[in-house]
């Protein structure tokens, strides 16, 4: 048997990163996509369920695969994904957004070589372009993008975006997955059957993936010598158990996992964005418990499942969500041993993905805040999520969540709280662009950016005065229109991505209990079901507001004059401009700019809530904005709040960049009156933090002192009698500290690798795309983030 | 202007000016010019200050009650308090009456700080070096005065935090630190609750750059002291029975 030493398989983890670092083209998804175009015709007879489950198992009996000699598990989900995540691409730029997706655009995301040609590239693409997935999302984006060209709203088909149940495949097998269909087979309704085939053919898929890196296996132990071959005797052994076999240990529980990953990432090639682990904590401490693995043993594998997230030279699976700790519904607290050698993986490994995030709760112990120390104030490595697992019982129990389900929260990408294995809620389906629509609610329907017409709102032929003071009540009457809009073309992404069954993943999300696919627009699959809205420009549209009544109330006679000044950006009109920022802004503690929030952050929420999805199922309201601050922002006009043409938004539910103006302390008591338990769909809010005010000398003690100073006032204020707010990331540096970063990468980053936070994700900061670097600088602006 | 305030900054900080998690409004201009001052855009009451009417500060210290946990509150700093001292004593007053924690920060070297001494719940002041002469030749500041109103905190029993900023060449060495001693002795004499506390602020010179956005020079230099510096004002004020804390 062999002895895991953890500090030969550290070594190995990191040389097996440095490897996987060094591929900068990714082929697993076209050799996937084109062997399933083969075999449309094959199968076309069957349901779509059935010919997807089939056309994939073809696609993975073909896949080239193999197994590296720094690896200590069998799978690679590099296979899965293309290198498109724009915001880690260097050519990204802020201007070349389109709000127009091109489901197509993968295929520019592949370098033709002479095995790939271009020919060949091409021949796929077209076919692709002929399949009722693309040809229905092109209708949609076809019918909607006058809205979309310039952002009042975008959506977008959800791939990715879940959480896997996998706990019952570790505990007793694929097996009793198995037999558990064979059951239903024999007794279900006729219109099922097909759909429990298509399960149980995939389940079978992972297990011929598992035969062929078994067989990888088995000729690299023929030629191992010494600890390399006890290593792969160990590795095929376990191939020949997990995961058909309830896994026994730590090691067989982590294959296991491996490879049901890889298989339902590779059902969805080329975009699998966005799974998430989930309490990797509680999924592995019974294995590890079993065994009585140490601390650094258990670490040292872990760095092996923490590897297996990151892909190519930029980790271009991006977005993929671990949780730790949290709480279970009476409050008692569920951090344990794997906990803390989770931490000691992340810490040792400082790796892009993937995401870690921490549920806290009032009974957090101290230790857990003291290991985190080393996290937040270490440079360049990476920092929690940080979640409020109290408020969390709050907002999903009143969202409809069973109590006893709220346990198992995790989060999907970035912030989007879902319950594993049994949630789908389409997080990214929509994204609602408040700051725009209020730009065309002032300008008559018209861009004050281009110019164009984008939709015919109705007009009354008034004065400027009266346009003012009816600013509100036809921004909300005219979101209500946008809102509609938007509904409709997210519901029609969705019966396009139905068109793309995804019988693996069913399996672990509760399919094998409905049978229905998690994509099914009928009958739905999975037990808790929404489609999310992101929703942009809060608090630069509440700051409008209020700077407008400032106008009407101190210079109604400018009415006219600031009208004219946003089609002009401000040209000319700087002192109009300083009078409009003079206005109280949210923020601050000021009662009426937060009010102002307050209002619109209800109305929008209520709004986007009542609306249904393509089952019948409302809408979650999502206050994140995951770059998009920028991206939509460039779309914008000149909005009275003082905020130019093309500026970015305000970020989630924070203030704008600069207008923060007294620290901290006056953001958090700005943001906690805000709805939360409204906010089912999540929220996002960022602080940087000047390390100079954590003086104390151990990271242990600058852990608690994190806990007293930012996390205890935010999260868990006994003076607070609303629901609290229940996320949180941090950067704890400084904009001149990145400026030094950027400009002396080998001096700051010697390793190539500066983790920083960009919304819901890690990224190394040096990966990033100018734009975000400069977008993350620019919010770490000092007067916002200032602990006195 | 008994009804206003002028203040340079305001913001949050946990416990490093008092108890718990505390509001602290910086008030503008000072009486003394210590050339390491990390504030020196306070040291001028026109300059880069807001004018806030009482009534407005205790609104926004009321709105603000949320983020006084721990037993937490309002704290006063400077520039000195004590130029403003009429006005912040009304405030003050009205805060005490709505249940809020007060404290200010203080360099005591006013006759006009005695207004205040018996008002707050905790009082941190300044005690920058026993040397008379020296002190008045590097910061302007008046020994006799600073000492009194220290003892006449001390003889009211109420909580009482006295800061010396240890600095080369100003105020180190065994000399000093027996007559930093030979101070708390006294006070401690004096009092019955033995609420006096030190500590101990080492030089630094996180305030360096302000003075380089604000066209000033900053003069003082080698002002960092050595851990074997500390330590010698620290052993010397525990034999004493000082009780030092960290905030």
């Amino acid at each position: 048997m062999y002895k895991f030493n953890a500090n030969i398989l550290t070594e190995m983890a990191n040389k097996l990163f440095k490897e996987e670092r060094k591929i900068n083209h990714l082929e697993g998804w076209f050799v996937i996509k084109e062997t399933e175009n083969k075999f449309e015709e094959k199968y076309k007879d069957f349901s779509p369920m059935k010919k997807a489950a089939l056309k994939f198992q073809e696609a993975v009996k073909v896949l080239p695969i193999s197994i590296s000699e720094n690896a200590i598990f069998a799978g690679t989900q590099r296979d899965a994904f293309a290198r498109s995540y724009a915001l880690i691409n260097p050519s990204f730029k802020v201007e070349t957004f389109a709000g127009y997706c091109d489901p197509t655009a993968v295929f520019d995301d592949i370098d033709p070589t002479e095995e790939f040609t271009k020919e060949r590239i091409e021949k796929l693409r077209e076919a692709e372009k002929n399949t009722p997935y693309v040809k229905t999302l092109s209708e949609v984006y076809d019918s909607c993008e006058n809205l979309t060209g310039e952002v009042a709203f975008f959506i977008e088909q959800v791939t990715g975006h879940l959480i896997p149940d996998m706990r019952s495949v570790l505990k007793y097998g694929v097996k009793k997955l198995l037999s558990q269909i064979d059951l239903k087979l024999a007794s279900c309704p006729q219109e099922l059957k097909e759909n429990y085939e298509a399960m149980k053919i995939s389940l079978e898929t992972v297990l011929l993936l598992t035969e062929r890196y078994k067989t990888i296996a088995e000729e690299s132990l023929e030629k191992a010598r010494g600890e390399r071959k006890e290593q792969l005797e160990l590795m095929v052994n376990t191939l020949s158990r997990v995961p058909f076999e309830p896994a026994q240990g730590l090691y067989e529980a982590i294959q296991s996992y491996i490879l049901m990953w890889e298989t339902m990432c590779l059902e969805q090639a080329p975009n699998p964005f966005a799974f998430s682990v989930g309490n990797a904590d509680r999924i592995f401490e019974p294995f590890r418990a079993k065994e009585n693995l140490s601390r650094d043993v258990t670490a040292a594998l872990l760095k092996h499942f923490l590897v297996f997230f990151n892909v190519g030279d930029r980790s271009w699976a991006i977005s993929q969500n671990l949780i730790i700790s949290g709480r279970d519904k009476n409050g008692n607290d569920l951090t344990n041993d794997t906990t803390y050698a989770l931490l000691d993986a992340y810490y040792d490994m400082n790796l892009p993905q993937p995401i870690l995030s921490v549920k806290l709760h009032k009974n957090t112990p101290d230790k857990l805040y003291e290991e985190l120390g080393r996290f937040l104030f270490t440079p360049g490595c990476l920092t929690p999520s940080l979640f409020n697992d109290d408020s969390l019982y709050e907002v999903l129990q009143d969202a409809g969540v069973d109590v006893d389900d709220i346990e198992d929260t995790s989060i999907a990408g970035c912030q989007e709280p879902l319950i594993m294995g049994k949630d789908n809620g389409n997080t990214t389906n929509s994204w609602f662009n408040l700051g725009k629509i209020l730009e065309l609610t002032l300008n008559n329907g018209y861009s004050t950016v281009t110019g164009e017409k984008i939709a015919d709102l109705p007009s009354e032929k008034t004065d400027a005065l009266t346009t003012l003071k009816n600013a509100r009540e036809n921004f909300y009457r005219n979101a209500e229109f946008f809102c509609d809009e938007m509904v409709k073309a997210a519901n029609g992404a969705s019966v396009a991505i139905s068109h793309l069954p995804v019988p693996f993943l069913s399996t672990v999300m509760g399919g094998i209990e409905t049978g229905y696919d998690v994509r099914d627009i009928k009958n739905q699959g999975t037990k808790y079901n929404g489609s999310g809205c992101l929703i942009h420009g809060i608090s630069v549209v509440a700051d409008s507001f209020v700077a407008i009544d400032k106008l009407l109330s101190e210079r109604p006679q400018d009415a006219e004059r600031l009208l004219n000044a946003l089609k002009t950006n401000f040209e000319g009109e700087e002192e109009l401009r300083e009078f409009l920022l003079s206005a109280p802004k949210f923020g601050n503690n000021s009662e009426k700019a937060d009010n102002e929030a307050v209002e619109l952050t209800n109305k929008i929420a209520d709004m986007v809530r009542s609306r249904k999805n393509y089952l019948g199922n409302p809408f979650r309201p999502d206050f994140s904005t995951p770059s998009t601050h920028l991206l939509y922002g460039y779309w914008v006009g000149a909005l009275p709040c003082g905020r130019k043409s093309r500026d970015m938004l305000n970020y989630g539910l924070d203030p704008l960049y600069g207008e923060a103006q007294n620290g901290l302390g006056f953001r958090t008591l700005s943001l906690m009156k805000l709805p939360f338990l409204k906010m089912c769909g999540g929220y996002a809010s960022h602080f940087g933090i000047d390390p100079k005010y954590f003086t104390t000398d151990s990271y242990e003690e600058k852990g608690i002192k994190f806990k007293n100073k930012v996390m205890k006032p935010l999260f868990f204020n006994e003076l607070n009698n609303s629901v609290a707010p229940f996320y949180l990331y941090v950067n704890v540096t400084t904009a001149e500290i990145l400026r030094k970063v950027l400009a002396e990468p080998k001096k700051y980053a010697p390793s190539g690798v500066y983790i920083m936070r960009i919304h819901g994700t890690f990224v190394n900061f040096l990966d990033l795309s100018p734009a975000i670097q400069q977008d993350i600088i620019k919010r770490l602006d000092p007067q916002s983030t200032t602990i006195c | 202007m008994d009804d206003s305030l002028f203040v340079f900054q305001k913001g949050f900080n946990f416990s490093q000016d008092g108890p718990g998690n505390r509001l602290v409004y910086h008030l503008s201009g000072c009486n003394m010019i210590c050339p390491w001052c990390s504030n020196p855009e306070g040291m001028k009451k026109e300059d880069y200050s807001q004018k806030y009417s009482l009534s407005e500060i205790f609104d926004e210290i009321i709105s603000c009650k949320m983020m006084f946990f721990d037993n937490g509150g309002v704290t006063f700093t400077g520039g000195e308090v004590s130029l403003q001292a009429t006005a912040l004593s009304r405030l003050i007053k009205n805060l005490k009456d709505a249940g809020i924690h007060t404290c200010i920060e203080t360099n005591a070297s006013l006759k006009d700080t005695e207004k205040l001494i018996p008002l707050v719940d905790y009082m941190i002041a300044d005690f920058k070096s026993p040397d008379k002469e020296l002190l008045k030749a590097v910061t302007g500041g008046n020994l006799e005065i600073i000492k009194q109103n220290i003892i006449k905190r001390v003889e009211l029993n109420k909580p009482l935090l006295i800061r010396i900023p240890l600095i080369n060449n100003f105020n180190t060495g065994q000399k000093n630190a027996e007559l930093f001693s030979e101070f708390f002795r006294t006070l401690y004499k004096k009092s019955e609750s033995k609420e006096i506390y030190a500590e101990i602020l080492t030089y630094h010179e996180f305030g360096k750059d302000k003075y380089k956005n604000l066209n000033l020079s900053y003069s003082f230099n080698d002002g960092f002291v050595s851990s074997e510096q500390v330590n010698l004002l620290k052993s010397e004020l525990l034999k004493n029975d000082v009780k030092i804390i960290k905030t």
